[in-house]
């Protein structure tokens, strides 16, 4: 599926965002980049259909079906009616106003969405937490399962969230996300998830959401982290002042000439990382300067 | 909570509950109106099962109007008394009183359910619309806020309509302003009372899930499938029809709605499905404990109205979870 904005403007309070022209390609990571204020979460938001888009807007495009499919899903050959029957319309095309219009719980089995601040049940247990992703759906306790284990919450899955650090409560949301995943998901949006992690579970989700992509689903990813998003994007949207300041494929936006004017920081690339080179900002003239 | 703990949690709820029900029976006044504490008289009987009756529904519908509001507001502190219901409903009794004042006793043929639900969803929708965020949208925090300023005015406006009706009229008014557990309850209301409390525990028992999925962000319920909207809707309308009918029964009682809640919780864990079931009958515990308890205590003037036991005893819980910032860890 490819999720398309076309001359869409979207409000979010008094926040504009837009005209936007937009492509979020199916089985590719999209990381969206942008000073704070620019319109990051807004667009993700859009993109989940918690926003209408105006004028235009954005159209959800369902491709032929997906050629990867988890083994997870593969096991899930009986499906409930109500899959069904949203299976039936997965080839056909959708604005993102019906998007935005379509009843939660057939949206819900089309994306996953985590939030830049998750929160909490209170007294929940990070297992039940996790199952609420199954709400709309027929629940699923292997899913659930794995999902936890994705993430390395499993040997906690008895704890209260209310418990945990701001960095597993992220984890557990993102799992509660994975859990949510049936046959026709198509969609995962996720808002700036390495903003509480350490670097080995910044690692660890990277290589999750490069999974997904892996397995068609459109993945969409704001973050301010230039490492983990040179390492995971295939494509880049920058945002700045509810406009876009540049969008295309990483190599072409992920460069010093380009980021720099968007975010008034000098950027360096560090040419020697491997699979590719990162383009890195740098802090220490301003350190330097005092 | 592990299956175990749920279980011992039923039981010490069941066995809390019983308990009570015990007590309650054997306290209360004979044929004569002397207070007697044993079995009851034939006479007397009656009196015993009216109040039961009245304390195991009223007690219930606060719970589950607490609990449905805790859900709600995203808030362990909220209970009818926050969104201004109760004394909503108290208003428009008092009100429906004077009318039947001036115009002939006919006009308070229906009893007091019907002025009592449309003060509540007066006090509703007042609350609502000064209670409604920037987006459109009920805001937790606003909502609160303008229910208690609601709530506030409206029991001002319930003593100023009692100031103003004829002295014959008042003490029947002052004592269900109170708060009391009729010993004779009207069947109507009786009737009523049962049908929404039923109504409320098969909604916490099939919407259970929906339920739990309310107390994350707005963004987050909706996209794993919530209409958060309509469940809101749905939400404000049963807890205030509830809050609404066990005024029309009992008075403003202002803590059951909100200890049984948490005593629900405490027992059986936070899971809706189970909770709301257990929350009604924490809230029966609690109003029949309350009203068993007045009798026990002396008082020369005639006993104590139940509505001061569990002001007693709700307001210090009250400031314990304040204390323990219950509210703020909850709206993390």
């Amino acid at each position: 599926m490819t999720l398309k904005f076309e001359n869409a403007i979207i409000h979010n309070g008094d926040f504009v965002l837009g005209p936007l022209d937009l492509q979020f390609r199916a089985a590719a990571v999209t990381v969206v980049i942008g000073p704070n204020g620019g319109g990051k979460s807004t667009l993700l938001r859009a993109a989940a259909g918690l926003l209408p888009a105006h004028s235009g807007g954005a159209r959800l495009q369902s491709e032929q079906s997906r050629s990867a499919h988890s083994q997870l899903e593969k096991s899930q050959t009986e499906h409930s009616q109500f899959e069904h029957s949203i299976s039936a319309r997965a080839p056909t095309l959708w604005s993102q106003q019906e998007l935005a219009r379509m009843a939660p719980a057939q949206r819900a089995h089309l994306l996953s969405f985590v939030p830049q601040r998750p929160e909490s049940v209170a007294g929940f247990s990070v297992r039940t937490s996790v199952e609420l992703g199954r709400v709309a759906m027929r629940a699923d306790a292997p899913r659930v399962q794995l999902a936890m284990q994705r993430t390395g919450i499993a040997a906690l899955a008895d704890e209260l969230v209310g418990h945990l650090s701001e960095g597993q409560r992220h984890r557990v949301a993102f799992a509660r996300a994975l859990a949510q995943r049936t046959a026709q998901t198509q969609l995962l949006i996720v808002d700036e998830p390495t903003s509480a992690l350490d670097p080995s579970w910044t690692r660890a989700l990277a290589a999750e959401l490069r999974h997904c992509a892996s397995e068609g689903l459109a993945v969409i990813v704001a973050s301010h982290d230039f490492a983990f998003a040179g390492a995971i994007a295939d494509d880049v949207v920058a945002l700045s002042q509810g406009k876009i300041a540049a969008a295309g494929h990483a190599q072409g936006i992920l460069l010093p000439n380009i980021l720099q004017p968007i975010f008034n920081v000098p950027f360096r690339m560090v040419e020697h990382l491997a699979p590719r080179p990162l383009c890195l900002p740098l802090w220490s003239d301003a350190i330097d300067a005092h | 909570m592990s299956a175990r703990r749920e279980q011992f949690g039923w039981i010490v709820l069941l066995l809390l509950c019983a308990c009570a029900m015990v007590c309650r029976f054997l306290v209360g006044r004979d044929g004569a109106g002397q207070w007697t504490f044993g079995w009851p008289t034939s006479d007397s009987m009656e009196w015993r099962v009216g109040a039961l009756l009245s304390g195991l529904l009223a007690g219930a519908a606060l719970s589950l109007s607490g609990i449905f509001l805790q859900t709600l507001l995203r808030n362990p502190l909220a209970s009818p008394f926050v969104l201004g219901l109760s004394a909503g409903s108290q208003a428009c009794v008092a009100a429906a009183y004077w009318i039947a004042a001036i115009g002939g006793p006919w006009l308070l043929m229906g009893g007091a359910i019907l002025p009592a639900t449309v003060g509540a969803l007066l006090a509703l929708a007042v609350t609502l619309y000064f209670g409604r965020g920037k987006g459109g949208g009920i805001d937790p925090i606003s909502l609160v806020l303008s229910g208690v300023i609601v709530g506030t005015v409206a029991a001002a406006l319930a003593s100023l309509i009692e100031w103003l009706l004829p002295l014959e009229m008042r003490p029947a008014l002052a004592g269900w302003a109170l708060g009391h557990v009729p010993e004779v309850p009207e069947l109507s209301v009786v009737i009523v009372t049962a049908i929404t409390v039923f109504a409320g525990i098969f909604i916490g028992f099939r919407g259970g899930a929906t339920l739990d999925a309310m107390g994350l962000s707005d963004d987050e319920s909706s996209s794993i499938g919530i209409h958060v909207s309509r469940v809101r809707l749905y939400l404000v309308l049963g807890s205030s029809v509830l809050a609404a009918v066990a005024t029309a029964l009992c008075g403003p009682l202002a803590f059951v709605g909100l200890i049984g809640p948490h005593m629900a919780r405490s027992c059986v864990g936070p899971k809706h499905r189970v909770a709301v079931l257990a929350a009604a009958i924490s809230g029966s515990t609690l109003l029949i404990a309350a009203d068993a308890v007045r009798h026990f205590a002396p008082a020369s003037t005639g006993r104590l109205p139940v509505g001061v036991i569990c002001a007693l005893a709700g307001g210090p819980f009250f400031l314990v979870l304040l204390r323990r910032g219950a509210a703020k860890a909850w709206m993390r």
